[in-house]
This record gives C-alpha cells, sequence and structure tokens, in this order.
C-alpha cells in the first residue's frame, strides 16, 4: 500500500471540513466589517477631523493630538486616576471572585448553593444608572449608612465627595456588582477538579486549608492567569459608566479619569481627533499590557493564553 | 465533483461580494465630498425653484408635491402624525419626512454630527444645544458648504408674521451671517423669561413675617438674600428637620437654571462671557477679578451653614427631593425654574408659592445679558431642492400661531388645524406639531402673559380678551384675584407670570443694566480648549467656596490654570474678532 505524505492528511482533513469553515465565514464577514474595517478611523487620530469635511479631507496633523494629550495638565491626573481604580478594580474584584467561588464550592446543599450564586449574579445584570441610585441612597452624605453613623455617634463620612473616599468607593461598588459573576469561571474550574484527589489528601491527613492550597489553587491558576490576562488589557478603561454615574465636581480630582476625558473633550467638545487619539493609545496599551501579562505567565507557568 | 466544487467556490465568492458590497452605499447615492467638491458659496445665492403658482407668495400652494426630509429631535407619535402635517400637505402641497430624528438633544446632536460626516444630512435640520457648541456648529456647516444661502429666499417667502417677529430683535441673523448672507435661521431671546433672579419661597416669607422690597423696586440686596437664608435654615419653615439655605447647581453657565452667575454679575464677573471692560479693552469674565468677590461671598454663605453643604453633589434630580420635602426655599434662577424643577415643590404641598426678585449689585440696579441667540439653528441643506418651501412651512407656522384672523380663514376648511392652533401648546411653539421645532417668539411676546395679565387686573382688558390670549393663565388668575385656593400648576403659572413681571418692571425702569457683552463667541482655540476650561472653572469654583483650599490660593491658581488650559489663547482670539473699544 502506497503511503500518502505527511502533509496530505491536513489538507484532506481541511476539505472534509469546508462546510464548517462556510460556517464561519458569516462570523469572520461580520468581524471585518464591524471591527477592522471600522479601524481604518484610526486615522483621525493624526487628522483635525472634522465632520463636515469627513476623513478623506480633514487636515494631517500628525502627533499634534498626541502631542496635546501629554502637553494637558491634566494627563497626569487622569492616568494616575484611571491606573489607581482600574487596578483596584481588577485585583479586589478577583481576589474577591476566587475566594467566594472556593467558599461556594464548600457549600453542599444544592438548593441554598443555587439560590446563592443566582443572588451574587443578579447586580451584574443591572446598569450603574440604577445602582448608582442605590449607591446614593446607601452611601450618600444622608444615606443609610450616614444615618446610622450618626446615629450611633460618629461623625458622617462623605463617601461620594471627598476624594480620600470617592476611588474606595469606586472599587468596592465595582466588586459589589461584580464578585459573583466573576466567580463563575473559578467555580467553574474547581468543580473540574476530580473530587478522588480531594479524598486522597483527606485520608493522607490534609487538613481544608491545605487541600485548598495544593489542590484547588494550581487548578485554577490557569483560569486566574487567562482572567487576569483580559483584564489588564482593558487597565486603560476603569469604567466610563460607574464613574460617569457616580462622579461629581468635587471629587475630579480623584474621579476623573480617561473615558470622562473622552467624553467631555471628544463627545461635548467635539474633539473628534483627540478621542481617537487617547483611544488609539488605550488599545496599544491595552496589547501591550496583555502580552505582558501572557510572557510572564509563559516564563513562570509555562502557560500561554494563545 | 469539480463541477461542485467550483460551484461551492462561486457560491462562496458570491456571498462574500454581496455581505461587502451590500453594507455600502452606491457611489452615487449621496455625495460625501468636502469643501473640494462643493465649494463655499455665501457670496452668491443658489439658484432656487420657486413654487410652480404665484412667485414670492409663501401661502402659494406648489402644483406637485415637494417632500422636505428633515432632522429634529423628541421622537414622538405626534411628529409623525398631527393636524399640522395634514394641513402643510393639503394648504401647501408639502410633505414633511422626518429622515434623522432622536429621542433627546444629546442622542440626536450625535446623529447628526454622524450624518454630518457621512455627507447625508436631510433638507432641513433643527438642533440646539449650549450656545458656544451650537455656533461651532453652524461655522462649520457653512465652512464645509452644507448650509444654503438663505438670503434671497427669505427676502422672497417669509410671511409677515415671520418676518416681524424676527425683526422684533436687534440683528436677528447675527449668528447666522456669513459675508453678508443669511446661511440659516437661529433663535434670538430677549433674556426676558430668561434673566435669573432670585427665586423665594413667599409662603415661608410671610409664615416667618419677613419683609422683603420695602422700597418696592423688586430688588433685594445680597445681605438680605443671607438674611432670609439664615432665618430659613434656623427655623424650618418646611419642617424638613434639615432645611437647606440656597442651593447651587451651576458654575459656568452664562445663564441657566440654577446658574450662580446672578451673584458674579453682581460683583462685576460676568462669568462665561467675553465682554468690554470700563476700560473699553475685551477682558475674560470668567476670571474677572470680581470673581474672587463672588467666591468670597459663596464661601462665607458656606461656612455659615446657608449654602447646601452638598454643593457641587446635588444635581437637579436631587434638588428636585429638597424642594418637595421642604428642605429648600431659595435659589437664583429664570422663570423655567418655576415649571420644572420646582414643581415638586408645587405639588407635594400645593401651597407653595415663589416669589420672584432681582439681585442689587450694590447700585440699585441688577445686571443680566440681553438679547442672544439661545443656541437654537434652523440649517437648510444647500442640496434641498425648495428651499423656498422649508421658509413657507415657517411662515405658515408663524401665521397660525399670531393672526387670529387667519385661523379664523381656515376654521371651516381644516377645523381640526383651527382647534390645534387655537390652542396654548400650539402657540407657544407646538414642539410636537412644528416639523423644524424651532420657534420664533416676538421679542415683546414674552412679556405678553404678564402685560395680559396686568391689563386684565386694571381692567384694560375684558375676560373674554385675557381668556382668549391664554384659557390656563386665565383660569388661575381668577381663581388667585378671587383669592380661592390654587393648585399646584394654577399657582406655577402666577409664579411664572410675576417673575416675567418683575422683569418687566425691571427694564421698564432702567433697574437692569444691559451687560456689554461679546454675544456668543466661537474661536479655533475655544472649539480645542473650551470643555476643559468649564471643568476648570467647576472644580475650582467648588473648591473656593467649600474652603476646600483657601480662597486666596484657590482664585490665583483657576486664573493660572484656566489661562494655562486655553483661557489666554482664547482671550487673545475674542480681542482679534471684535477689538478693544
Amino acid at each position: 500500500m502506497k503511503k500518502r505524505p505527511q502533509s496530505r492528511p491536513v489538507i484532506h482533513n481541511r476539505i472534509n471540513q469546508r462546510y464548517y469553515y462556510l460556517m464561519l465565514l458569516p462570523a469572520l464577514v461580520y468581524l471585518i466589517i464591524f471591527e477592522f474595517i471600522p479601524m481604518f478611523g484610526l486615522v483621525m487620530a493624526f487628522q483635525n477631523f472634522k465632520p463636515g469635511k469627513g476623513i478623506f479631507h480633514s487636515d494631517w496633523v500628525g502627533l499634534a493630538n498626541f502631542k496635546r494629550l501629554f502637553a494637558s495638565s491634566d494627563t497626569f491626573e487622569l492616568f494616575r486616576n484611571t491606573l489607581v481604580i482600574s487596578t483596584g478594580k481588577i485585583l479586589v474584584k478577583t481576589f474577591a471572585s476566587i475566594v467566594f467561588a472556593i467558599l461556594l464550592s464548600e457549600i453542599t446543599t444544592r438548593w441554598l448553593k443555587k439560590s446563592v450564586q443566582t443572588i451574587t449574579y443578579l447586580p451584574h445584570f443591572v446598569s450603574w444608572v440604577i445602582i448608582s441610585q442605590l449607591v446614593y441612597l446607601v452611601l450618600g452624605n444622608d444615606g443609610f449608612i450616614n444615618q446610622a453613623l450618626v446615629f450611633l455617634g460618629f461623625e458622617p463620612v462623605n463617601f461620594l465627595s471627598s476624594n480620600d473616599t470617592f476611588q474606595g468607593m469606586l472599587i468596592g461598588t465595582h466588586t459589589w456588582k461584580e464578585f459573583g459573576y466573576g466567580s463563575i469561571v473559578y467555580l467553574a474550574a474547581i468543580t473540574s477538579v476530580d473530587p478522588g484527589l480531594y479524598e486522597a489528601a483527606a485520608l493522607d491527613g490534609a487538613n481544608w486549608w491545605q487541600r485548598v492550597r495544593h489542590i484547588m489553587f494550581p487548578a485554577i491558576i490557569p483560569i486566574v492567569v487567562l482572567i487576569l490576562a483580559r483584564d489588564v488589557s482593558s487597565v486603560l478603561s476603569a469604567g466610563f459608566d460607574q464613574v460617569f454615574n457616580l462622579y461629581n465636581a468635587r471629587v475630579y480630582d480623584t474621579g476623573d479619569i480617561l473615558d470622562t476625558y473622552i467624553y467631555r473633550v471628544g463627545l461635548q467638545g467635539r474633539q473628534f481627533s483627540l478621542s481617537t487619539a487617547l483611544g488609539l493609545f488605550k488599545s496599544v496599551i491595552g496589547i501591550i499590557m496583555m502580552l505582558s501579562v501572557n510572557w510572564i505567565s509563559v516564563k513562570t507557568l509555562k502557560r500561554s493564553i494563545f | 465533483m469539480k463541477f461542485k466544487r467550483i460551484a461551492a467556490i462561486l457560491v462562496v465568492m458570491a456571498m462574500m461580494a454581496t455581505m461587502l458590497f451590500g453594507c455600502n452605499k452606491p457611489v452615487d447615492s449621496k455625495p460625501t465630498d468636502g469643501p473640494e467638491t462643493k465649494p463655499i458659496e455665501t457670496t452668491a445665492p443658489q439658484e432656487t425653484t420657486p413654487p410652480e403658482t404665484e412667485p414670492f407668495d409663501p401661502l402659494a400652494r406648489h402644483e406637485e408635491t415637494v417632500t422636505l426630509t428633515v432632522g429634529r429631535y423628541t421622537d414622538k407619535d405626534t411628529i409623525y402624525d398631527n393636524p399640522f402635517l395634514d394641513f402643510l400637505k393639503d394648504y401647501l402641497n408639502i410633505e414633511i419626512k422626518y429622515e434623522l430624528v432622536g429621542n433627546t438633544a444629546d442622542d440626536y446632536m450625535q446623529m447628526l454630527n454622524l450624518a454630518i460626516t457621512g455627507g447625508t444630512i436631510p433638507d432641513v435640520v433643527f438642533y440646539q444645544t449650549n450656545a458656544t457648541a451650537a455656533q461651532a456648529l453652524m461655522n462649520e456647516l457653512v465652512e464645509n458648504g452644507y448650509a444654503y444661502d438663505l438670503t434671497e429666499v427669505y427676502e422672497q417667502y417669509a410671511g409677515e408674521e415671520l418676518d416681524a417677529r424676527i425683526n422684533s430683535y436687534a440683528n436677528p441673523f447675527s449668528n447666522v451671517t456669513y459675508d453678508g448672507r443669511i446661511m440659516g435661521i437661529q433663535r434670538n431671546d430677549t433674556g426676558a423669561g430668561e434673566w435669573d433672579c432670585v427665586h423665594i419661597r413667599q409662603d415661608w416669607l410671610e409664615e416667618l413675617g419677613i419683609e422683603l422690597d420695602k422700597d418696592g423696586n423688586k430688588l433685594i440686596t445680597l445681605a438680605e438674600l443671607e438674611m432670609v437664608a439664615n432665618e430659613f435654615v434656623t427655623k424650618d419653615p418646611g419642617n424638613s428637620g434639615a432645611p437647606v439655605g440656597m442651593w447651587i447647581g451651576n458654575f459656568t453657565a452664562k445663564s441657566s437654571n440654577y446658574s450662580q452667575n446672578l451673584v458674579s454679575n453682581a460683583f462685576g464677573a460676568p462669568v462665561s462671557y467675553w465682554y468690554w471692560d470700563e476700560n473699553g479693552n475685551v477682558a475674560d469674565g470668567s476670571v474677572a477679578p470680581g470673581v474672587k468677590d463672588a467666591m468670597a461671598w459663596y464661601l462665607d454663605m458656606y461656612n455659615k451653614g446657608l449654602l447646601d453643604p452638598n454643593v457641587g453633589v446635588t444635581n437637579a434630580n436631587m434638588a428636585k427631593e429638597l424642594f418637595a420635602n421642604g428642605a429648600l426655599g431659595i435659589t437664583l434662577g429664570n422663570a423655567n425654574c418655576l415649571t420644572w424643577v420646582y414643581n415638586t415643590s408645587y405639588s407635594a404641598e400645593g401651597g407653595a408659592d415663589w416669589i420672584t426678585y432681582g439681585l442689587d449689585d450694590g447700585t440699585g440696579k441688577m445686571v443680566n445679558p440681553q438679547y442672544r441667540s439661545v443656541g437654537h439653528f434652523l440649517v437648510v441643506n444647500s442640496e434641498c431642492e425648495h428651499p423656498e418651501a422649508v421658509i413657507q412651512v415657517l411662515s405658515v407656522f408663524h401665521k397660525l400661531t399670531a393672526n387670529a384672523e387667519f385661523r379664523e380663514s381656515i376654521k371651516d376648511q381644516y377645523p381640526e388645524m383651527y382647534e390645534l392652533a387655537s390652542s396654548n401648546t400650539f402657540k407657544s411653539g407646538g414642539t410636537y406639531y412644528n416639523p423644524f421645532q424651532i420657534y420664533i417668539t416676538d421679542a415683546e411676546e414674552t412679556y405678553d402673559p404678564w402685560l395680559k395679565y396686568d391689563a386684565w387686573i386694571k381692567g384694560e382688558i375684558s375676560d373674554a380678551e385675557y381668556e382668549a390670549s391664554s384659557k390656563g393663565y386665565y383660569n388661575s388668575a381668577v381663581k388667585y384675584k378671587n383669592g380661592e385656593e390654587l393648585t399646584g400648576p394654577e399657582q406655577q403659572n402666577i409664579d411664572a407670570i410675576e417673575h416675567l413681571g418683575v422683569c418687566y418692571y425691571m427694564r421698564e425702569n432702567g433697574l437692569s443694566v444691559q451687560m456689554d457683552h461679546c454675544g456668543v463667541v466661537t474661536t479655533p482655540a475655544m472649539d480645542l480648549y473650551y470643555a476643559d476650561m468649564k471643568k476648570c472653572m467647576t472644580e475650582w469654583w467648588i473648591k473656593a467656596i467649600t474652603g476646600e483650599v483657601p480662597l486666596d490660593e484657590a482664585y490665583e491658581t483657576f486664573v493660572k490654570e484656566y489661562n494655562e488650559r486655553g483661557g489666554t489663547e482664547v482671550l487673545e482670539e475674542v480681542k482679534e474678532l471684535y477689538g478693544n473699544k
């Protein structure tokens, strides 16, 4: 029998799978039309874009928009606020989600587990417009917490109007909203661990913490890396919806982030080129951050997200 | 097999081609060209196609149906189906087709920007935004050749009523005139209804036995304002348990609801205006020395607990709760406040009664801006085939609102239109019925509710005459005159009428000083920096008046940062444009 060359099976497989590729086609076309072609609009970052002139006739200004971006006296403050809020959110939410997933995995009563899951997932599906009102009711100067503090004889705290507490409040409320939903993937990873491993460890005398540390953690580390890599790619997006609905003029110092700047200058001030320049810069940083995390992961954990 | 493979490849290619090209507009569907292919024509009139019947008659009916595509906001069923649209179709043979409609003004502005980018703007575009941004967009539309030169068309087709109203203002086309040509229609305002005044709960004043304005000149001083705030905070006449003296919600507006500007005007600092100072030099009111004095006054109020302790945090929605809870009895604003935010105070208690006072600047007068464009523009696409139809629609709308004889003349043939045209809703602008949304008021018309009321009280006009002018105001006034209990909306009517009365009184008695300012200014540097300059203003005003930063340091840092962020550059450009006197 004649032996086929090595490469033939691959081609043969491709041909056999042609209908599957065909099914992929609409998604591919969608991606090209709505994700890749619009990237052409990034040229606005290098133009003095005027809607009346359009992309093809607006004047080219080179890197002027980027220079203006970094020459602004606000730039340092904007980047600092964005990074602090964003990093805080990533770290605290990830930690809370992992802890919650571990605790949830310990619940054996099915209805209780399902109920807790559903209740903690719910806030994820509620918009910040609604949640911000709840936050005002609870943390506002006349809110529930402050009324309780005053009742107990303490001074009220300006959670929403003090630069000392505003960023912490943003991180806390974001974590409250997202930790339940964020725990889904970690719970799935924990559930996929062979229960025999736990039983064997228990037989060997491992206590709960040792089982978590030596069995559960290693099982979820790839997922943690994946989620972290995804999250750090958007480290310069600190959550426009949340900040916009909660900030006010008294906390501009700590609450003004790159996205609110884009909204203010780009949409309200109709500076589309400056906004595009900032958006492009954010994307480039995001890609660099994601590749960096992946590189660290490959070097230390021998795992890659690609 | 080979045939099948080729066929499959062809099918796939056809699918891709369909999906890729099907989503694009045909090349010749609508030009997306810029200035190179669409030259600015601001010095010569474009060709127009007059109606096929009598030329230059605003009421001439077109023989062929003329369809006008329109861009506007407020997406409600009424705008698509109402008696005025039917009337236009039948009477003038003009059909309105909405091509670009946003739910809110903000949504619409985004849609409009996209349409401008794609070169797909409708025949008629109405837009409304803050005066500076609106002017910048107007400039852009003209510079890029999108605006029709309406000079001749307006002269030929503007009806008597429309023209009279437009010309009731000085320089009615000042913001839409380029090289002497009229490139759009702007809405002006006397500022009468929009003068910021002090609003105080009159029922609380009475309850506490406080008498203001003893000399009867409708003005109160800053000291009196402070005294009232102190009384309200210490005695809590609204029984709220947490009274708030005075509330301010805006630090950058030229003139707007809840804006602080009335106080800074009193200190000689017209914030957000470029004006000629006493030496005739162009100056920036936002950083005028009086700003520091105004900040100091607010800081003093804040430290004494007489200003909203959450100033900067409290927005208009939150303030509604304060009004509703009886916690707030003083703010600054125009007549619209009485029908918007304060309405919660009326509906909650049914007995709130707000009184209007001017604010004495220390010389026995009140400073205010007058005669200005209010950021409402109507632009006709330079490619519109029937610009005269646009002016005709505007003319007939204003004829219906202003000319009772004309209304009567259509009564039998168009009873539904007659009913609508006789209603207050239609006569006060008919937002949902008027397809172009822009409504031109007569410069004096703003005072009408007061003048009619005053004349009726004095017996100069009959009940029937007053009722015909406004049934709603009449009914409220009758109950008020008879000392009957008023409902919230009726009290609102009376308070709004009295606000206009105060403005009218001040104008007639020379108690209001018109600011000598440059109007709505736009310069290239403003396009770039103004959004940031405004943020800087808000930020430092709050820091200064809440004592977060010591006043001297706050004012100096504010001026320095404001100028660095574009203030200096903008001022230079404004000086070049307007020149020192």
